[in-house]
């Protein structure tokens, strides 16, 4: 590896431009009116002010121009004139004065942005070098750029990290009153993952001087590593005290970007530009700009003005590689981080970016050895230690492959997960297939995790990530129910709603909005069987009422900047309901239109107008009353205040007070009429406190069986997840002598709660009852990998069921395998001899059994009669 | 699932019993080991607590004498309210009445008797007061222990599933004594489950581990343990009772007792449920035995097969042991069916 390969902390370059500031008052800088053109944000004429001063010649003295030769890179370096910064930090740092180390700094900073990567390593560790041998005396400023040094050249020595920290501490003790020492300090610990003492190193600083816009810019950097809303108003807060800050301009801008208000990220990229034309941090915000937006080819030419400006850096790279892994373009983001690692093969965020972003297209193997490669480089990074902790967790991982899938799940999840989800997940192939006349490239990886913080880590390096599943496109990740409360969710229903994300981001090239892609995938599984997906709740359409959902046209902002909790969930019913009615109105041609032009780039506003012939403004108003007319009776009885108690105070909520108290008192009449006006009301609300779950218990109790299924096959038609619902309707069921339904309850309630032996154990005793011998040995053969309460007996009834099946291979070697640890076992010896008679008979006949496993199956009921 | 459906017929279940057949009918009769069962709930503290502690004592003891064969004067429940369940409450769980109960089992009992004692509700350990929550003053660790002195050429198992139950491991802790306690210590002094599914391991199906249709307390703790872990688990709760077993008499409990641990050899040779031994005196008892000792000979035929299983292949160990499991399993049909062999 080059040693003139030097990774400088992008936070650093970011701020060049506004440090300028303070070393000139820290360092007795008497010169007021080129400070104060500097402040202004006049850099041209601060520096023809200092060439004039300069110009005047010999009068000058050696230290003065030292400090005027540095005054000039800075003022050049602020307006993009790199090429004659780097000359003036040069020449300042040829003097002996007290502008030498922070000119040298500089100016290593400007020859690695040139290409100069030798020269400026060189630099650096000399003044590394000279601080070493000093014997003190530096002032904060000088130290802060020593400090500077070592942490420019730590990508190639990890050591030096500590060496900055011990170097900020010391400047932080020489002068505790300035609040630059602590910013450089803060830079470090978060460059380095630690934000919690970043951000105490922060508000110090915010605490000595409140509009410090270096500290107020951590601030909002702290923020946004955080993920925090609040770091653009911070960002904010340092362009009202430095409106020249082309640092802060750019910092607004990314998070402005990530907000997906691309307009305002696109002025505040102009006001950089406009300060600063060869910013290559505000063209980095202008190129994601256009990418994002779908014009490549700008992109791609503001990319090489970058090269061309920066030639010896990789930041512009790395900063799109997150831009577009953030926006699910993963395959971009492995492109652009394969050039980082061009130009700096020591960018270790790089090789973890491409690490991370090639397992999220399912090179797991190749991920993994980026990461590997990223951890050995800079081993502070949190996401790929985490990355790499759950690699090493996957030895408990197994696969199981489908004609499309490749299934991932914990071994001790697997025989329970693979026969249940692999068939969905070709269903779901085949239906969206078809529907889509699309077909994403297969194999495509679904990857299921016992644990949430797995899930999480697997998702974004972090845990604490809120979702269920996700779906990078040829990989889908999804919690395993038994990574929730049991019931928490319809696994089902979550791999048909992240399969047909896969669909939309391999139908567009990962282009279609969130909102949209959202809407859709709960709309598919709405189509996909009845009672998944959302629902329309109270909550929501209190909400609606309220007018705290967005318009239909400004549906993503329920995603990426909802403006209470419960929003994004909203915005999952709301883009459903959008996606009803485009198909009701427009057919599916018309969604299949607008997928279609988000793959060409073109943006929901351009085609609102070409395929539904709806402006935004037209859109908002048509969807609008739609939901009003869809929901008119329901929304009439939630109350007409505007305040969050609307629902307890309208006569929905009455009626369900008087149902349940009429429940309570066991009065048919009045229940069933206050009950089924709300029903007629609001049909789907569901759940334990429902009208449905009410009639249920009430007729239930009255053991009015045949009314209490009616309204539970309601409840579950509309509810999916409601697990209780599921369980009383398949014990109605079975009570009343259906058998079959009962059956097909329990396998619905499965996908809610796949991990229950009892459900397992329940469905095998009524597919035995039945006569499916098979589907019996399939569910005792998962109560044996649930840990059952009686594995030998388990065991047995497995091999019954395998040798009712006519399974007599699978019987005999699981009825031998009790019979090891239990000889005396008497039901399952006399089963061993009923198979060793029908491998007699077969043998001696050396034809197949006659078809019918039950009628094969010699009768050994006196064995169980006896016992029992 | 519920009721009990465990099997009286049990053939296998008298094969430990041989040698005492062997020696006589009369004798026999006379001399066979009784069990004694007693059950004593302390003060629930609330209504829940009470009621609960009260279903699974009731349970434990129904279980014994319906279907483990208990001769009902050999099974006393001492609950918190003899009003829970008049009749079957003997009489209230204070401390001098638990421990005249246990000197009623002294006097009636006989050397070579097995005795159970189960203790169902809450318990605490601070220091050396390490006590079972009974009406009245509580029953201490050691006063229990002093009691149990009486006993103590008796076969005698002691199952505290209380809160801090641990503790009392060391002080009940003898020879020819089994100890079994809901926790680790007494630090683990939070409401336990370890009763409940104790008390199922004898009323459903399942903790027989060798299926000869009598659960050992080895099996039935095994049990509890496997299902305490299960519940926790499923609540996605930190495990907060570890159950250990002692019956070396050191006073250490083991958490995973076994034939080969240390702990677990006479918790696995003791049974509540009788043996099923036949009548030697008659040809057709003659032949019952002689069927039972060809089993037990083929069994041991099958463990010494097992113990060769890694120097044979696969499939060659299979062929054997399918060939000593099916004649097995003729004998066993023969018995079953009253043929002589």
């Amino acid at each position: 590896m080059s040693r003139g390969t030097v990774r400088r902390a992008m936070a650093a370059a970011i701020f060049s431009a506004l440090w300028l500031c303070w070393p000139l008052h820290a360092m007795g800088d008497t010169d007021v009116p080129v400070r104060d053109l500097l402040e202004a944000g006049r850099y041209k004429d601060a520096a023809d002010a200092v060439r004039t001063q300069l110009g005047t010649g010999a009068a000058v003295a050696q230290p003065e121009q030292g400090r005027l030769w540095y005054l000039l890179g800075e003022a050049d370096s602020a307006i993009g004139s790199y090429e004659t910064a780097l000359g003036a930090y040069s020449k300042a740092a040829a003097i002996d004065s007290e502008w030498r180390i922070l000119a040298q700094v500089a100016s290593a900073r400007l020859q690695r942005r040139l290409g100069d990567s030798d020269g400026a390593t060189a630099r650096l560790e000399s003044v590394l070098a000279d601080y070493r041998s000093s014997t003190g005396g530096l002032s904060a400023p000088q130290l802060v750029a020593v400090g500077d040094a070592a942490l420019a050249l730590a990508p190639l020595d990890a050591s030096l990290y500590a060496t900055a920290l011990d170097i900020y501490e010391e400047a932080v003790q020489r002068s505790p009153e300035d609040p630059a020492p602590r910013v450089a300090l803060g830079d470090l610990l978060l460059d380095r993952y630690n934000n919690t003492e970043a951000l105490d190193a922060y508000r110090e600083a915010l605490e000595i001087e409140p509009d410090y816009p270096p500290a107020l810019l951590g601030l909002a950097r702290s923020q946004h590593f955080d993920h925090s809303r609040s770091a653009i108003d911070a960002a904010r807060r340092a362009l009202e005290v430095a409106p020249h800050s082309v640092a802060a301009r750019v910092l607004a801008a990314r998070l402005l970007l990530e907000l997906e208000d691309y307009s305002q990220a696109q002025q505040e990229v102009a006001e950089a530009l406009r300060i600063n034309p060869r910013s290559p941090e505000a063209l980095t915000i202008a190129a994601a700009l256009h990418f994002l937006r779908g014009a490549g080819n700008r992109s791609a030419a503001l990319v090489e003005q970058i090269d061309q400006i920066a030639p010896g850096e990789h930041e512009a790279y790395v900063t799109l590689a997150e831009i577009a892994a953030q926006n699910r373009r993963y395959r971009d983001a492995v492109m652009y981080a394969v050039r980082a690692l061009g130009r700096q093969p020591s960018a270790w965020r790089a090789h973890a970016l491409l690490g991370m972003n090639r397992m999220r297209l399912g090179a797991v193997d190749q991920g993994r050895r980026s990461l590997e490669v990223a951890f050995r480089g800079d081993p502070f990074d949190v996401r790929t230690k985490n990355t790499l902790d759950l690699l090493d967790r996957m030895d408990q991982y197994e696969t199981v492959e489908s004609e499309r899938f490749i299934l991932v799940a914990d071994r001790r999840e697997m025989s329970i997960l693979a026969p249940m989800l692999l068939p969905i997940a070709e269903r779901a192939y085949d239906t969206l297939a078809e529907r889509y006349r699309y077909q994403p490239a297969t194999p495509i990886r679904i990857e299921v995790y016992s644990r949430h913080e797995d899930f999480s880590v697997r998702t974004v390096g972090l845990v604490g990530l809120d979702l269920l599943g996700v779906s990078f496109g040829p990989v889908v990740v999804l919690d395993s129910p038994s990574a929730r409360p049991p019931g928490a969710f319809n696994l089902g229903s979550v791999l048909w709603h992240e399969l047909a994300h896969t669909f939309h981001l391999d139908m567009t090239r990962s282009r279609v909005p969130r909102w949209f892609t959202e809407g859709l995938s709960v709309h598919e599984e709405h189509r996909a069987q009845p009672g998944w997906g959302a629902d329309v709740s109270l909550g929501f359409l209190t909400a609606f009422q309220q007018g705290r959902l967005p318009v239909a046209s400004a549906l993503n902002d329920a995603f990426v900047r909802p403006s209470f909790p419960e929003q994004m969930l909203y915005g999952y019913t709301q883009g459903a309901l959008l996606m009803d009615w485009i198909e009701q109105s427009y057919g599916f041609e018309a969604i299949a239109r607008l997928l279609s032009g988000y793959r060409w780039g073109r943006t929901t506003e351009q085609l609102l107008p070409e395929v539904l012939g709806l402006s935004s403004e037209r859109l908002d108003q048509t969807f609008d009353a739609y939901l009003r007319s869809r929901y008119a009776p329901i929304l009439s009885a939630l109350g007409s205040d505007e305040d969050s108690a609307a629902v307890q105070s309208g006569q929905y909520a009455q009626l369900m007070v008087e149902g349940r108290e009429a429940v309570e008192a066991d009065d048919t009449p009045l229940a069933e009429a206050r009950l089924r006006h709300a029903q007629d009301l609001f049909p789907e609300h569901t759940g334990p406190d429902s009208s449905y779950r009410l009639l249920a218990t009430l007729y239930t109790r009255q053991q009015a069986f045949d009314r209490a299924i009616e309204q539970l096959e309601l409840a579950v038609a509309i509810d999916a997840d409601d697990l209780d619902a599921h369980l009383d309707l398949a014990a109605l069921y079975e009570k009343t002598g259906q058998a079959d339904r009962a059956r097909a309850m329990l396998e619905r309630a499965l996908l809610i709660q796949p991990f229950d032996r009892a459900l397992y154990e329940t469905l095998a005793e009524l597919r035995s009852a039945a006569g499916d011998w098979r589907g019996a040995a399939q569910a005792w053969g998962a109560v044996g990998d649930l840990d059952p309460a009686d594995p030998l007996g388990t065991r047995y009834r497995h091999a019954e069921a395998l040798f009712r099946a006519g399974d007599t291979p699978d019987a005999r070697r699981q009825v031998l395998a009790a019979l090891e640890q239990a000889p005396l076992y008497p039901e399952a010896l006399e089963l061993l001899l009923q198979i060793r008679d029908r491998m007699d008979v077969e043998a001696s006949t050396d034809a197949p059994t006659s078809g019918d496993p039950a009628t094969d199956a010699i009768q050994h009921d006196s064995v169980r009669g006896e016992t029992q | 699932m519920s009721g009990y459906c465990r099997s009286t017929v049990g053939m296998a279940a008298g094969l430990l019993s041989l040698v005492l057949i062997c020696a006589g009918p009369a004798v026999v009769a006379q001399e066979r080991p009784q069990t004694h069962l007693l059950v004593i709930t302390g003060v629930g503290g609330e209504d829940y607590y009470g009621d609960l502690f009260h279903r699974w004592a009731a349970t434990l003891t129904q279980v014994a004498t319906e279907h483990l064969g208990f001769a009902r004067e050999h099974v006393v429940y001492l609950g918190e309210r003899m009003d829970r369940a008049p009749g079957v409450i003997a009489g209230v769980s204070d401390k001098a009445t638990v421990l005249a109960a246990v000197e009623r089992i002294a006097a009636r009992s006989r050397p070579g008797d097995r005795v159970m004692i189960v203790l169902i509700g809450h318990g605490t350990a601070r220091g050396d007061r390490v006590l079972f929550n009974v009406p009245g003053p509580d029953l201490s660790a050691k006063e229990l222990a002093d009691a149990l002195g009486r006993l103590s050429d008796r076969t005698l198992a002691v199952v505290n599933t209380t809160p801090s139950s641990g503790a009392f491991v060391q002080y009940l802790s003898a020879p020819n004594r089994v100890v079994i306690a809901a926790t680790s210590g007494g630090a683990e002094n939070q409401h336990t489950l370890f009763a409940a599914h104790f008390v199922d391991a004898f009323a459903e199906p399942g903790a027989d581990a060798d299926k000869d249709e009598r659960v050992s307390l080895l099996e039935a703790f095994d049990y509890a343990r496997r299902e305490v872990d299960r519940a926790y688990r499923l609540d996605h709760r930190l495990l907060s009772e570890h159950a250990q077993l002692d019956d070396n008499g050191d006073g250490i409990g083991s958490r995973e007792p076994g034939a080969a641990a240390a702990d677990g050899s006479l918790a696995g040779r003791f049974y509540l449920a009788a043996a099923d031994t036949g009548d030697p005196s008659t040809a057709q008892g003659r032949a019952s035995l002689a069927l039972q000792v060809e089993a037990r000979r083929l069994v041991d035929r099958i463990e010494g097969l097992k113990r060769r299983k890694l120097g044979l292949a696969q499939s060659d160990y299979e062929t054997r042991l399918e060939a000593l499991l099916v004649e097995l399993a003729l004998n066993r049909r023969a018995h079953r069916q009253g043929r002589l062999p």
